[in-house]
């Protein structure tokens, strides 16, 4: 049985489970994401009661053997991130491709720092949404080492240029073409991209598309719920999802 | 041969809630033993209940009628609609609250990790609801989870395309509590969202 103590990280996703427990999708910075019981956190006198809960900079600690592990300890350590209104459904969009992508027991620092960022900045509200998104799609594949390269193409190497088009095979990376066509995407939109740069009008959907491509690709089929709710279903097209 | 009628009964009676084992056994026995008649009278009430009560086909509560009784009357506004997660949220507002409106309850909450989506809370039959009856204002009693807040946002914009007003309960420090006893999120919650007195 191994036993750990005070690690920071994040409720991704908790169910009831049994009478009063839950069954908790914890993402761990150095452990990345485990399965933990948090046993008797509904219950009304539970300390762990109202905490287990998404968005909340948490430290905890807890005991294991086998594939899943049992919630020793719970403390807050941080102020919930308030996302409110469509921020809290980016929020979890994110959560979702964290529960789809990741695999149990594998530590991604880099992914959970990028989360870190994205739920202040949703918070914060000073930056576009979709900007935050794309950021944070583009570390989580980076950090699973699945992004393609977009400074270089993969047909000679040559740097991505801004005026170019690029075909992207999410497997090999962006393979210059002549023509766009479906899958094809401008150089501008993937520097942009790479440079995280925020103020991208005429590139957005683009980019949102880029990154839709090599998300889908390594969904496998997979259906993500968040991006049915972004997208909007009630009559009134927005025209700007973000995801 | 069939089951023995003394365990299936303490079977059947753990399907409620917070019932194990030792409760079970303590409710079965002190109905055989001490009061028959009012386990016969539960018994029929169950199987009453069951058979008869659906869905209100106008707000999804509970009902033995085709509509129930909040949505047939007409001393109730047709201009205010309280939108709750679960028929025991109405319970509570009407025993709370004089509010004189309707109600629908969404039997449930988004909740897309779960693939909860707006398509198992109703949604449709409240769009509906919102284009026919002259609704004014939407009352948002969604709970204060995740899913509750993200429900919220739903149904925010859902009235927000048809102009509809909407409102969400206030969220503070329970009365009679102690800033010192309060959790931490609420009073941060509380705190941000102050108001003027008056
Ligand atoms: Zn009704």
């Amino acid at each position: 049985m191994s036993r750990v103590e005070h690690q920071p990280g994040w409720v991704v996703h908790r169910r009831p489970w049994r009478e009063t427990s839950l069954l908790v999708e914890f993402f761990a910075r150095e452990h990345g994401r485990i399965g933990l019981v948090a046993k008797g956190a509904r219950s009304a006198r539970s300390p762990w009661r109202g905490l287990a809960e998404p968005f909340v900079p948490l430290s905890a600690s807890w005991s294991r053997r086998g594939e899943m592990g049992t919630l020793t300890g719970l403390e807050p350590a941080g102020d919930r991130h308030a996302l409110a209104g469509r921020a809290l459904w980016c929020g979890l969009y994110v959560n979702e491709l964290l529960l789809r992508l990741l695999e149990r027991d594998d530590p991604h620092p880099t992914v959970f720092d990028a989360c870190e960022a994205v739920f202040r900045g949703l918070a914060g509200g000073d930056e576009p949404q979709s900007m935050l998104l794309r950021r944070f799609e583009l570390a989580l594949l980076s950090g699973m080492g699945v992004a393609p390269d977009f400074d270089f193409d993969a047909a000679g190497g040559d740097a991505i240029r801004p005026d170019g088009l690029y075909h992207l095979q999410p497997e090999v990376g962006f393979v210059p073409v002549e023509r766009g066509g479906a899958g094809v995407f401008r150089g501008a939109a993937i520097r942009a991209l790479a440079a995280g740069s925020t103020d991208q009008r005429e590139t957005a959907r683009e980019m949102r598309e880029l990154m839709r491509t090599l998300i889908d690709h390594h969904l496998a089929g997979r259906e993500l719920a968040t991006r049915r709710l972004l997208a909007g279903a009630k009559g009134k097209s927005t025209g700007g999802s973000d995801s | 041969m069939s089951a023995d009628p003394f365990d299936e009964l303490l079977e059947a009676l753990r399907c409620l809630p917070g019932v194990g084992a030792r409760s079970a056994q303590r409710m079965a026995l002190q109905l055989l033993e001490r009061d028959r008649d009012g386990g016969r009278r539960l018994a029929d009430a169950l199987a009453t209940a069951m058979r008869d009560i659906r869905r209100c086909r106008r707000c999804r509560n509970f009902t033995s009628d085709e509509e129930c009784r909040i949505c047939r009357s007409d001393r109730r506004s047709s201009e205010v609609l309280c939108v709750v997660e679960s028929p025991g949220d109405v319970l509570a507002i009407e025993a709370a609250t004089a509010f004189d409106g309707r109600y629908f309850v969404l039997l449930g909450r988004l909740s897309p990790l779960d693939g909860i989506g707006p398509e198992d809370l109703g949604l449709d039959l409240l769009g509906e609801r919102l284009d026919e009856e002259g609704v004014a204002e939407i009352i948002i009693a969604t709970n204060t989870t995740v899913e509750g807040e993200a429900t919220a946002q739903y149904l925010r914009e859902m009235a927000e395309s048809r102009s509809i007003r909407t409102s969400r309960l206030a969220q503070g420090v329970p009365l009679g509590g102690e800033l010192e006893h309060t959790d931490r999120s609420t009073l941060a919650h509380a705190f941000s969202s102050r108001l003027p007195m008056r």
